[in-house]
């Protein structure tokens, strides 16, 4: 398995904040990674260092082997859409797509040229003037027609109405079944990233909270029901992720490699959100449902 | 790079470029009649100079041409404006819409990226003003030429060679404002104000320390021009430098110790000037040199042959052979403080942002 990407004790500071801390993980080739976390977890610093945008504070990464935005070739193997999909709003469509192959020497202007047709996005159309899921489109495209070996994606669906949302993960899936390109996109939804991600991992407060294969992950929790007992006696290859006890019973949600036996528990798979849930709860200092969810902005 | 940044500034360049225009036409269509008129108030100078009987001329220039009068002096604020409007929102703009994040993340280098806007639109911002400062110091030249005052505060600013360093230093100024502050409109205040600042500051306290001046000693009766009150103080000879085209600091009357002449030795040596002969009009009030006429002249005269012997006048000035190396001189100053602007714009981009 090649690594695309890899972090070790990656940090970011802003001021006295740490907007990332202490995050190791790696990325294999080939997937489709979600992150997803609560806003301000994170996300987008994350990227942002990922493509160059930012230099770490802390830790090492490194990027197709190399350190993120370091040179112009390696900016041309990393294609980035930024949250909002920023483009320039008085600039036509076309002049968006000389500007790809002005500036990217591996530029695929037949793939580019293909897409926005497919789109139906008028060539003399200003940016400014484009509907949010035609904006987005074309952001995509800028990023994919450079031929990218590494796709990162910042909250890319989330100014989008469900129909232009849907429409957006359709063509994104159908641009990486045709390269073999690794992507990564955030989104602090589940919900969206569950159709297209095979690997995920969840930031909360800064740091990771966890990080696997989707189709692993899904195979190793649990949530087990039984009458109330102490998380404490459990075999030593669980661990809770999450307890709730009431009088009589108690509800565990658990990682395990193995096989549940005790005939005590009733055994239940977790959906990709709730285990999602589980793991940002426990990431929480505040501890689960001690932190007001709503907060008055100042 | 260079492409995409010529497609970004188009429309700011034809503005540029339809304003030159216009002012290019204006300015030729009214230029060589200007010079006629000019041509002619000189021949009546010299026929007056010759004369006896003649007094002054005066020329009287169109309304159009004072309004054109007008152009030369909004140079000084050209340079601003193009800080304002084409430095400011170079990078701000894209800081704002957060299109750097599309820009910088292209295969080009962040330095690249900078590097070509600064040269290109830097390059627009001096060509642009170089070509306006060409055709007002162009039509204007008649004028400047009879005036004899290049080196006027406001003058000295709106011809030749400096405002090309003023717009070199406006332009890196408005982009190092809208880097460092990331959001247009404060960005455009800001490089209006520090802008405006900078100039006044370099013309009222810095330009007349540029060159050491040079200093001119000469007979007394050369420099006195008349007798009065400076604002109701004591009466007193007045001096001034009659040095055609130079940039004259001072001129003062002192004896051969270096001590200025006082109001108490020319009442005490020259008593005919303070008593005025019944019939005869005294010493005016206020800054107006008084050329006096008849017995006055008379007395003035023989008050300055009675303080020669120990008195002298001596002038503090910038010959006006020194004016391009000032306008030079000037000029790369400002352009040096762009440039070291341009390399904080560098750091910046390289070292935060994002």
């Amino acid at each position: 398995m090649t690594t695309v990407l890899a972090a070790a004790g990656l940090g970011k500071r802003f001021g006295k904040r740490w907007a990332l801390r202490d995050c190791t993980f790696d990325v294999p080739e080939r997937r489709v990674v979600g992150l997803v976390g609560p806003n301000g977890a994170g996300k987008s610093t994350l990227l942002h260092i990922a493509v160059g945008l930012l230099t770490p504070s802390d830790g090492r990464i490194s990027v197709l082997g190399e350190p993120p935005g370091g040179n112009p070739a390696q900016l041309g193997r990393v294609g980035f859409v930024a949250q909002q999909n920023p483009l320039y709003p008085s600039l036509t469509v076309a002049d968006h797509l000389r500007l790809g192959a002005w500036l990217n020497p591996t530029w695929d202007a037949e793939l580019a040229a293909r897409r926005t047709a497919e789109l139906g996005l008028d060539p003399k159309q200003r940016a400014g003037k484009l509907s949010g899921g035609q904006h987005a489109q074309l952001a995509l495209t800028l990023a994919i027609a450079k031929r990218p070996r590494l796709l990162v994606l910042d909250e890319p669906v989330a100014s989008l109405d469900p129909l232009a949302r849907h429409e957006f993960l359709r063509q994104l899936m159908a641009a990486v079944a045709e390269d073999e390109m690794t992507v990564i996109l955030s989104s602090h939804l589940v919900a969206d990233l569950e159709r297209v991600c095979d690997y995920l991992i969840v930031l909360a407060e800064a740091r990771v909270a966890l990080a696997g294969d989707v189709d692993e992950l899904l195979a190793s929790h649990w949530r087990l029901t039984g009458p109330r007992r102490d998380p404490a006696d459990l075999p030593a290859e669980q661990h809770v992720i999450e307890a709730s006890h009431t009088d009589r019973q108690s509800t565990l949600f658990i990682r395990s490699d193995g096989p549940i036996l005790d005939p005590a528990w009733t055994v239940e798979p977790v959906g990709l959100e709730s285990l999602v849930l589980a793991y940002m709860r426990r990431a929480d200092p505040a501890g689960p449902g001690r932190r007001p969810r709503l907060g008055v902005a100042r | 790079m260079i492409r995409l940044s010529l497609r970004q500034f188009r429309a700011q360049a034809w503005v540029a470029i339809g304003l030159l225009l216009l002012t290019a036409a204006l300015l030729a269509s009214t230029g060589p009649h200007l010079a006629h008129l000019y041509g002619a108030y000189a021949k009546a100078q010299a026929a007056c100079a010759a004369s006896s009987d003649c007094g002054d001329v005066n020329i009287s220039i169109g309304k159009l041409d004072e309004l054109l009068k007008l152009i030369g002096t909004a140079l000084v604020a050209v340079p601003g404006l193009i800080g304002a409007f084409w430095g400011a929102p170079l990078i701000s703009r894209e800081l704002e819409h957060g299109t750097h994040r599309l820009a910088w993340t292209q295969s080009v280098s962040r330095t690249r990226w900078l590097a070509v806007k600064l040269a290109l639109v830097g390059a627009a911002s001096v060509a642009a003003t170089g070509l306006l400062s060409l055709m007002v110091t162009w039509w204007s030249s008649p004028m400047d030429h009879a005036d004899m005052n290049r080196f006027g505060a406001g003058l000295f600013g709106e011809r030749n060679l400096t405002p090309l360093g003023y717009a070199a230093f406006g332009f890196a100024l408005g982009v190092t404002a809208g880097l460092l502050i990331r959001r247009t409109l404060p960005a455009m205040a800001t490089t209006l104000a520090v802008f405006l600042g900078g100039r006044l500051t370099f013309t009222y306290f810095v330009r007349q320390h540029l060159l050491a001046p040079a200093h001119l000693t000469t007979p007394l009766g050369s420099v006195v021009q008349g007798f009065g009150q400076d604002n109701n103080g004591p009466p007193n000879l007045f001096a001034g430098a009659n040095l055609p085209g130079a940039w004259v600091y001072s001129t003062r009357i002192v004896d051969g110790s270096g001590r200025g002449l006082t109001s108490q030795v020319v009442a005490s040596s020259c008593p005919a000037l303070l008593n005025p002969p019944p019939g005869n009009p005294g010493p005016s009030a206020g800054r107006a040199v008084a050329v006096p006429d008849g017995d006055a002249r008379d007395a003035l005269q023989a008050c300055v042959t009675k303080l020669s012997s120990a008195y002298h006048g001596v002038v503090t000035y910038q010959p006006s052979s020194r004016y391009w190396i000032l306008q030079w001189y000037e000029t790369g100053i400002f352009v040096a403080a762009a440039a070291g602007l341009a390399a904080v714009c560098f750091y910046v981009i390289r070292h935060r942002a994002g």
